[in-house]
Formats: C-alpha cells, sequence, structure tokens
C-alpha cells in the first residue's frame, strides 16, 4: 500500500525526515558515553564536548572485564532476568487472563485489591520479614519471588485481554476446549505483541533491579551485575566526597563503560521482541 | 509443538518452585550450635570501605584473626553506603554481633535507648588501644557515663586550598596570604588570562554543590567555632548572628558581584569541579588533598603538560585569624549488640582493629606472605595478595578501613605513594586549621532538627551570596524563620549542654 | 459450556445465590489460573501491609511495629507543619502536571508516525534508536545536560549566542528550570513510552487501512478512524496510571539537576524529605510520608477510573 498525490508524498517525505532527525538527538546520549568510554584519560579531562574520539582505547573495558566479580554477576542477573521473568510472566498471564473476563464473579473485587496493592503497602519491615521468614535471604529467589507480579505489567496485559473480540473464542469454545485451552491455543498466539512487551518490560526491570539485592543480600557471590556496577560507581563518588580516604578512584571512562557493560546486554534483546510488535501480525492472520 | 512448549514451561516453574523450597531455610541456622571447643562465631555488619574488593573465600587474613582471636568471624559489608540496609537489619531483629552505623544518628541513639546495644565499660580493661582513645579524646560520647561502643571521628583533616601554581607563576603572585591578597590574586586570574589564549575564559574560584564551601572566609573574619558562637552575654546562638557571618557574606557578594566566582558552581560534584580546574576554567578551589594530591596533579598534567599544583591553607582575615574547616563532630560507631554470645570475644576485636598488631596485620597482611620487610623497607607480593583481596598498589584488605579507622587517621600510605611528602604535608597544613567546636556533644534535638536548619541555613546562604537576597534583611529573616523552625528548641538544648560542659 | 447470564438482577435470591455457585464451578479454571497471583499478593502484599500502621505509631525495635505504642496523627502533624512541606507539595504536583500534559502525548505522536512509515528497516531502527536513552541513568544524563547546557561553552548556548541571544541558564535559572526537567525526562523517556502503543498498533488488522484506502479515505482521517480507535483504550489505561501516580515526580533525575539555587522551584517532597534527612531510621515518618501521597495518588486513580468507566470505557478494574 501506498500513498498517491503530492500531500501523501510530502507527509511521507516530512515524516521520514522528522522521525529521522528524533533518532539523531536521542542517539546523542548514548553515543556520547560509548565514545567517552573508549576515550583515553586526558581527552576525557580536556574536553566536555565529544561527537567522535580523537583516539580509541579500551582500557576501561580490559578493566572491567578482568573483574572476577563482573563475570559471576553477570551469571546472577542472567538467571534472575530470564527465570524471573519466565515466572512473573506465568503468574501475570494467567491472572490477567481470569481477570478479563467479564463474567468471573469478583473478578472485579480481586482486581480491585490487587489496584490497591500498587498504592499501600506494609512498608521495608515487614517485607523484610517475609522475606526472612520464608528463608529466601541471600538467595536469588529474593530477586525473583518477592516482586513476581507489577501490577502495572498485570493491567496492561489484562487489558489487552479485554480488547479481543470474545467471538474469537466462542468456536474453541464449543470445541469443547477449557479455559487453559482457549488462553493457549488461542489468546496467547493472539496476544503476542501484548505478550513481548510485557516479557521485555519485566526482562529490562529485572535486571535493572537493585533494591531488592541491597535489602536481602549479602553474599557478594550473589550480587547481581546492576548492584555490583552500581556500588563500584556509587562508592567510588561517595569516596570522592567524603574527602576520599579510599584507595582508588575511577576515571570517566570507566563510569561509561560501566554503563555499556550493563545495558548493552539487555539492548540487544530488544530487536528479538521488536519483531513480535513491528510487522502488523496477529489479529490480521485470523479470519473473522 | 505449541502443547509442548506450554509443558516445557510448567515442568520448568515447578522445578523452579521445589528448588526454591528446597534451598530455603538454609541460611537460617547457621550460628545455632554454639557448644564445645569451636570457636564463637562473631558476626560484623559494617558499611565498610566502600572501595575496597569483596573478600574472597578461604581469606588468609580473616584465617589468621580468627586463629589469633579464637573466633570464626563473619564480616558482611553493606552495599550502597547502605546504612538504611543496617537500620532496617536491626529493626527486624536481624542483630549482628557487632555493628557499625552512622554517629550520631537518630538510629543510633534509638538502639541505646531500647537497649540493643551493650556498654563496653565492663571490657574496658582488656582493650587498652581503645579504652585510651576514648579517654584521650572521646568521654563526651558517654551516655549516663556509659561507652556504648568505639566512637571513630577524625581528628586529623585534608581539606585546604588548592591552586594553579603555574598561573600565579605566569602571573607573578605569591600564593595569597590574606583575604586581600586572595581577592587580588581571584581578580588577576579572572581578567589576565592566565593560561594566555587570548580568551576571558577562567574564573578564580569554584565550589560545588551542598554547601560549606565558603566557611574559610568566615573563620578568617574572626568566627571562633565551627558549630556554635557566643553573644556578649554569654549565651549559645546559632554562627550567623556573629559578626563575622555578616563581614564573610559581604566579601563573598563583592567576589560573586564582580564575575570571580565560577557562576555555575552550585551545578558541580566533585568530579565536575575538578573537571573544571583541569580544563583550565578556574584557579583556586577548596578540595580534599592527601592521596589526591598526586591524582589531581597528574590528572591536570594529562591535560596541560605545564600545569602545576599548589596547596595552601586558608588566607587570615583583617585581624590575622585563619580558619579552614571545623572539626567534625561525628563519624561512625562500632558496638556490641545484645545478640552477642561472647561480647568479650566481640570486644577483644575491636580491639584488635585498632590495636598495633591489628593494624599491621590488615594493612600489610601476613609477613613472608603478602610482603616481606628489607630493613625499613615494606616489599609488597601483589600476586599474593591480590588472593586475599588486597587492593593494588600496596593499598589494604576489605576488613582495614571504613570501621573504625580511615588512612587520614591513620596516615596511612603505602610505599607506592608517588608524592607521598606532599601528602602528607598537605594533611599538616589542613589539621593546622582546622576550626574547634564549641559543644563536643550533638544534642538530641539537632539530630532530629539538623536537617531542616542546616537546609534553611543552605538556601539562605546561597541567596545571599548570589544576590538574590540583601545580606543584612536576609541575616535577620533568617534568624527568625530558623529559630521558628525548631532552632529555639535546639538552642535551649545546646545552652543546657554546653552549661553541662562547662561545669565538668 | 453454559454461556454466563448477564441479567441475573432479575432474578430471586436464592435462585441468583444457586446461580453465582453455578458461574463458579462454571469458571473454575479460571479460578485456579489466580491462584499463583492470589497466593503473591496475599503473601507479598496483604500480609505485610499491617505495617503500614507504623506511621500512626511511636515505633519500637525491641516490641515491634504491632507493639508498639500509638502515636496517632503524630508524625503526619509534624510533617504538615514543616515550614516547607506545602511548598514542595504543590512543586510536586506542578512537576507532575507538566510532566503529565506535555509527556504523556508525545509517545503516542511518535508511535502514529513509526505507525506511518512504511520501510521496515527504517522503522525498526529509529525505534530501537529512540529507545536506548532509557538506559542510560540520570546520573550520566546529569553530567551530559550540565555539558550541553552550560551557559559557559555549552552547545545549546552557543548556539543561542551566535543566533543573538542572552545565554540561558537552563539548569541556573528558576524560570527555565522546570522546563530543563520536564524536555530532559522526555528526551530519556519517549522512546521507551512508545513501544506499549507499538504493540498495541501491532494488533490492528491491516485489512481495515487496506479498506479504508479503497474507500478512498485520506491519510488524516485514517489515523483518526482506525489508528487511534485501536489503541485507545490503551491510551485510557495508561493515562489513569499516570494520574494516580501524580505524586510521584521524578526523584533520581531531580536530585541528580537540582541544587541550592533552584530548589525553590523544583524541590518536590521525596527530595526535600530526603535531603533533610527526615526518614534516615525514622521508620514511622518515613511511612507517613508515604501514605500520605499513596492517599492522594489513590483518590486520584479512583476519581479517574471512575470517570472513565462513567464515559463508558474500560478501566483498570
Amino acid at each position: 500500500m501506498s500513498y498517491s498525490g503530492f500531500g501523501g508524498k510530502l507527509f511521507d517525505v516530512l515524516n521520514y525526515v522528522l522521525l529521522a532527525v528524533i533518532a539523531v538527538l536521542t542517539l546523542y546520549p548514548f553515543w556520547d558515553s560509548l565514545i567517552i568510554s573508549m576515550t583515553p584519560l586526558n581527552e576525557n579531562l580536556s574536553t566536555n564536548v565529544h561527537l567522535f574520539p580523537r583516539s580509541i582505547t579500551l582500557e576501561a573495558y580490559r578493566y572491567l572485564l578482568n573483574l572476577d566479580q563482573l563475570w559471576s554477576s553477570y551469571m546472577v542477573s542472567i538467571f534472575v532476568t530470564v527465570a524471573g521473568t519466565i515466572i512473573s510472566m506465568t503468574a501475570t498471564t494467567l491472572a490477567a487472563y481470569a481477570l478479563s473476563k467479564k463474567e468471573l464473579p469478583g473478578g472485579r473485587v480481586v482486581m480491585f485489591a490487587i489496584v490497591f496493592t500498587m498504592m499501600f503497602g506494609g512498608g521495608i519491615i515487614p517485607n523484610f520479614l517475609v522475606v526472612k521468614q520464608l528463608g529466601m535471604l541471600n538467595t536469588v529467589w529474593a530477586m525473583m519471588i518477592p516482586t513476581a507480579i507489577q501490577t502495572y505489567n498485570l493491567i496492561l496485559m489484562r487489558s489487552f485481554f479485554v480488547s479481543i473480540p470474545e467471538s474469537l473464542e466462542e468456536s474453541a469454545k464449543i470445541d469443547g476446549c477449557n479455559d487453559f485451552g482457549l488462553l493457549f491455543r488461542i489468546v496467547v498466539p493472539l496476544s503476542m505483541p501484548a505478550i513481548a512487551t510485557v516479557s521485555l518490560f519485566y526482562a529490562v526491570s529485572k535486571w535493572n533491579e537493585f533494591f531488592t539485592a541491597v535489602m536481602y543480600i549479602t553474599d557478594k557471590d550473589l550480587w547481581p551485575l546492576q548492584l555490583f556496577l552500581r556500588s563500584m560507581l556509587l562508592e567510588n563518588e561517595a569516596a570522592f566526597q567524603s574527602g576520599g580516604d579510599s584507595p582508588f578512584l575511577l576515571g570517566q571512562s570507566i563510569k561509561m563503560a560501566t554503563i555499556m557493560v550493563s545495558a548493552i546486554p539487555v539492548m540487544m534483546i530488544y530487536p528479538f521482541f521488536q519483531r513480535y510488535f513491528v510487522q502488523g501480525i496477529t489479529l490480521g492472520a485470523v479470519k473473522e | 509443538m505449541k502443547r509442548f512448549r506450554t509443558w516445557m514451561l510448567f515442568t520448568l516453574i515447578a522445578a523452579m518452585v521445589i528448588t526454591a523450597t528446597a534451598c530455603g531455610g538454609g541460611s537460617e541456622n547457621g550460628n545455632a550450635e554454639d557448644g564445645g571447643g569451636s570457636p564463637t562465631k562473631i558476626v560484623f555488619l559494617t558499611p565498610g570501605d566502600n572501595a575496597a574488593k569483596g573478600l574472597l573465600p578461604g581469606d588468609r587474613v580473616l584465617a589468621e584473626i580468627n586463629k589469633r582471636l579464637d573466633i570464626d568471624l563473619e564480616a558482611k559489608f553493606v552495599p550502597e553506603n547502605g546504612f538504611e540496609k543496617i537500620n532496617v537489619a536491626m529493626a527486624t531483629g536481624d542483630l549482628p554481633d557487632i555493628v557499625t552505623i552512622n554517629y550520631p544518628s537518630p538510629s543510633l541513639s534509638q538502639w541505646i535507648d531500647e537497649g540493643l546495644l551493650i556498654p563496653l565499660n565492663d571490657y574496658l580493661s582488656e582493650m587498652p588501644t581503645v579504652k585510651e582513645k576514648i579517654e584521650k579524646n572521646s568521654q563526651w560520647t558517654a551516655v549516663d557515663g556509659k561507652y556504648y561502643g568505639y566512637p571513630f571521628i577524625e581528628e586529623r583533616a585534608n581539606t585546604a586550598l588548592a591552586y594553579r601554581a603555574d598561573w600565579l607563576d605566569t602571573l607573578g603572585i605569591k600564593p595569597p596570604q590574606t583575604l586581600d591578597e586572595f581577592y587580588e590574586a581571584l581578580k588577576a586570574i579572572t581578567t589576565r588570562d592566565p593560561d594566555k589564549n587570548g580568551k576571558n575564559d577562567t574564573y578564580g574560584l569554584t565550589a560545588q554543590k551542598g554547601g560549606g564551601q565558603f566557611n574559610f572566609v568566615f573563620f578568617a573574619y574572626g568566627l571562633p567555632h565551627g558549630d556554635w558562637v557566643l553573644d556578649s552575654a554569654g549565651n549559645v546562638i546559632p554562627v550567623f548572628e556573629h559578626p563575622a557571618f555578616k563581614q564573610g557574606m559581604q566579601y563573598l557578594r563583592k567576589l560573586w558581584d564582580e564575575k570571580l566566582i565560577d557562576p555555575e558552581f552550585l551545578l558541580n560534584d566533585t568530579q565536575k569541579r575538578e573537571e573544571k580546574f583541569y580544563q583550565g576554567k578556574v584557579g583556586f578551589m577548596q578540595t580534599a588533598l592527601f592521596r589526591h594530591v598526586n591524582r589531581l596533579e597528574t590528572s591536570l598534567q594529562k591535560v596541560n603538560p605545564d600545569g602545576k599544583l599548589g596547596y595552601e591553607g586558608p588566607p587570615a582575615g583583617p585581624d590575622g585569624a585563619r580558619g579552614m574547616n571545623s572539626a567534625p563532630k561525628g563519624g561512625l560507631f562500632t558496638a556490641i549488640t545484645k545478640n552477642a554470645k561472647n561480647p568479650e570475644k566481640a570486644a577483644k576485636l575491636i580491639e584488635f582493629m585498632l590495636s598495633k598488631e591489628g593494624r599491621d596485620l590488615l594493612e600489610l597482611g601476613i609477613e613472608g606472605i603478602h610482603y616481606t620487610k628489607e630493613g625499613d623497607q615494606i616489599v609488597y607480593n601483589e600476586a599474593e595478595r591480590a588472593k586475599d583481596g588486597f587492593a593494588s598498589n600496596g593499598w589494604a584488605h576489605p576488613l582495614a578501613w571504613g570501621s573504625v579507622v580511615w588512612p587520614l587517621t591513620e596516615n596511612y600510605l603505602p610505599q607506592t605513594e608517588p608524592q607521598a611528602e606532599r601528602a602528607k604535608e598537605s594533611v599538616d597544613i589542613a589539621t593546622k586549621y582546622m576550626v574547634p567546636n564549641l559543644l563536643n556533644t550533638t544534642t538530641a534535638e539537632e539530630v532530629e532538627l539538623g536537617g531542616v536548619l542546616s537546609e534553611l541555613y543552605n538556601q539562605y546562604f546561597t541567596e545571599m551570596m548570589t544576590g538574590k537576597r540583601d545580606i543584612d534583611a536576609g541575616i535577620a529573616e533568617l534568624s527568625k524563620k530558623w529559630r521558628s523552625q525548631g532552632g529555639s528548641k535546639v538552642l535551649d538544648a545546646v545552652n543546657k549542654a554546653y552549661q553541662a560542659q562547662n561545669k565538668s | 459450556m453454559v454461556l454466563p447470564t448477564r441479567d441475573v438482577g432479575y432474578v430471586r435470591a436464592p435462585l441468583r445465590k444457586r446461580r453465582l455457585w453455578k458461574r463458579m464451578v462454571a469458571n473454575r479454571y479460571l479460578y485456579i489460573m489466580l491462584l499463583p497471583a492470589a497466593a503473591y499478593y496475599v503473601l507479598f502484599h496483604y500480609y505485610p501491609m499491617y505495617g503500614a500502621l507504623i506511621a500512626f505509631k511511636e515505633f519500637s525495635i525491641t516490641k515491634g511495629i504491632l507493639g508498639s505504642p500509638w502515636a496517632g496523627f503524630k508524625h503526619f502533624e509534624y510533617l504538615f507543619t514543616l515550614d516547607k512541606f506545602w511548598h514542595v507539595f504543590w512543586n510536586t504536583i506542578i512537576i507532575s502536571l507538566y510532566r503529565l500534559v506535555f509527556g504523556f502525548p508525545l509517545p503516542l505522536i511518535m508511535a502514529i508516525l513509526l505507525n506511518e512509515a512504511r520501510k521496515l528497516l527504517f522503522k525498526r531502527t529509529v525505534q530501537t534508536i529512540v529507545y536506548l536513552p532509557h538506559f542510560i541513568s540520570w546520573v550520566i544524563m546529569g553530567g551530559l545536560l550540565m555539558n550541553l547546557l552550560s551557559t559557559d561553552g555549552g552547545v545549546v548556548n552557543n548556539i543561542v549566542r551566535s543566533l543573538g541571544g542572552e545565554p540561558i541558564g537552563f539548569l541556573t535559572d528558576d524560570r527555565y528550570f522546570r522546563g530543563t526537567l520536564v524536555w530532559s525526562m522526555i528526551w530519556k523517556e519517549f522512546g521507551w513510552n512508545t513501544i506499549i502503543y507499538m504493540a498495541a498498533l501491532a494488533g490492528v488488522n491491516p485489512q481495515l487501512y487496506e479498506a479504508a484506502y479503497m474507500d478512498g479515505a485520506n491519510r488524516a482521517r485514517r489515523i483518526w478512524h482506525i489508528t487511534l480507535p485501536s489503541i485507545r483504550g490503551t491510551i485510557i489505561i495508561l493515562l489513569i496510571l499516570r494520574i494516580g501516580g501524580l505524586m510521584e515526580a521524578g526523584f533520581e533525575q531531580i536530585f541528580v539537576l537540582y541544587h541550592e539555587g533552584v530548589y525553590n522551584v523544583a524541590d518536590i517532597i521525596d527530595t526535600y524529605v530526603y535531603r533533610i534527612g527526615l526518614t534516615e531510621g525514622r521508620f514511622s515518618l518515613a511511612a507517613a510520608v508515604g501514605l500520605f501521597k499513596s492517599a492522594i495518588n489513590f483518590i486520584l486513580l479512583i476519581a479517574a477510573n471512575r470517570l472513565s468507566r462513567m464515559m463508558g470505557e474500560q478501566g483498570i478494574y
């Protein structure tokens, strides 16, 4: 399909130009960080604007990648992200589907009760006690189970499911499918964009999560990547400020390399998820 | 195919759930058994040394401590400067045997009030180093005659004025000794193009956000104490009601109005401030020196090979008074909790960390393994040191700093330090100009209301300095507001504490 | 399988009860699906909820939350008597409203523009790029903004100057600071926020566009009649959630960018309370602050949800 006519063409051209400009402007923060991470110290110190590096060094990366703990932190983060997302998605999808059914008695009350927890909670002490009582302190599960469902994501999933026309499920129902069958045979394949999006949200938030780790994990072997890198940066910052009595301080390039090391893996999963919502698949593929 | 995937998912989850429950509880009963001849388990919760590496399994220094003290030490370092985590651990009954927390702090006061900490008094006889240190400097930290822990309050300073010595040479001026000379120096740097780049792009002085960056001006005008001052009747009043404050404010305002101070200094964090120094945008700044002397100078020279770092004490005021920063009233506090199964052993561990024997072990490691001695010289065995979590270049073990002592306190620099002489000299200068406090103690009222009040002060200070507020009117209004926002209550308490201090 | 009956209201009570039971049995699988979530919410949200009481207590560590003596509204009163509390309260609302008004529509517009771009590779590339800054932390963005916006050699002010203007204190001037906050937030997050609309748009049947095209509808009409209606539900859900988050004005961002010179316009409840050390180790006060914010958010959320349902849209519950 294409748009003919001068107006249509003009719009297309303007649209592409505008999007390209926006892309360039938003690329800048990432580009800048990337360049700084590869720029030698003296150049970083002498100028604030980095469009292109005058010389490149991978020293910062060499330093980071040589830290033993980086790798153990990577493993922890990958495990928590993958397993955590699977757990979260399972619980969220099941609940969102059930709650998307208007005819479910009590459904609205349950949904309200869930939304209520978005706002009100018991605070840090009782939460800590629960995790402790469950014996999860200092285990990887403390980073997955207590945050298994994010209500925001549950609401999004539910609203996607609500918007699926009932008629699509009717035929399967007549074929004798129960609700599990309906969900996995009809609804899930139809909702791949939503599932991909929410999975992405979960994966990113689990990858970036560090507060639960701060609270529940003491064992450095179980520190996820974000906690390791953040504490490396923040504590060096603190070392600066406290009059700096800690042994070593990091340069700018290491700071930026840290961002790259922590962000690049999670950025790379994006195109994988993107597959599911750039192309107009799904509903169109189903006969109505 | 689809069905298969679904089943995979369920199996995976079921497996994980089972492992989760199977793993649970394992960490709970770690210190249940304590009988027999096995060494006492001691859990030590501390923010520790932020920049140190973590303890590695099989750490030989830790093993050595355990051997010498017959204990089984588990040190838990809290990430992210996490006093919050320590607070939560204590509030949920997850008490370690020994804990380090910031001092003074609401949490610490509460722990003492509620009896979570054990007084050290009974054990002091076995803690000679601790006893000596407390009795020499920190008797005032006692609560009802009892010492609830070892207060670590820095007695030395490392902050002074740093400047571009090469610029002063170029301009043909000497390091300024008085406020007038300081003004002239800033003016020369701002207007006479010290970097000879033909551009009017330099400022005399920069600072950073967070306040407290220009106190040396007030001290030069004769502000006698860092925390509180006395009025003519001998009552305690806030520092901004001292005449020196107004004079200092006027001086700073003059610097600001004549654009001798970096107009964007409020945006600076430490890193940004240093960057401006390296990049030749400013000539003077107040900064931490000591170990940073070498770092600052080499960084400067990376940008500008001819750059030279100078440092000096604060300029003197009209009556010759000088002062850089007030002596700290707070720091860290290491205490034994009521949970300690063997408080005596815990006390011995604290003593050990401060004793000569302990310092040698934590700073240098085990002789023959981590280092060897050649006469006076210490030769570091970096390969062995790395195995036990020592930082490189002669820096210390994860347990060395951050609980009861910092390198500054000990004047510790490894022998690899390139500018050790200058580093130590800078500390002598900074310490010489440390301004004493009127009171040793921090009253409970200050702990509670201090945040709000200093916040108010900072805001008025900035507004008066940057010309958003008239100085006379500003000080008058600050006095009024400050009192109504809890200052009166604090003053009452402080006056009482002052009288009590004078009596004893 | 019995289809649900909608007009239960007309049936007599006993029958209704029986029908309810029948409906519950008919939906048993749905209840099973709810189980994991129910367990999760009970265990990690409702069971610990007693902790909120701490805001009304004088918390004692040895007595625990439930055993601590009551303090009534003491902590709230203390909060409200703080000189600056209402000032920062209004700052929070104003900054949040700016974020809502300017920050909310842009991802939507971006999604529509992307949807109109037909070249798949281009579309994907742009989408990936705009998503990147989400992963750059505010600390880093802060440093970057200071370099760009400095009145002393910053790129933006160099442009302003070369156009004959006076340098603008984007980060130092009261009048510009909030604008800088909002636009930098948009810069960092709008791409990320576009994702959800893109996902919603992926659900639109391309045949609808084809049909409209055949009918001679121009582009504006197609956007208006096909694109927008098909993501209306998502827009409304997101809007309700944003309104229910009005008391969150972006702590991390403000904390990085603000300073004494702009406290007047930039200080929000979270930054103020944090800076004056009000919450450090004081669990009761911290809980009171949280509860105060939550109560306002909750009222707003309920109001927004009700309004949405009254207008015939779906709500979040």
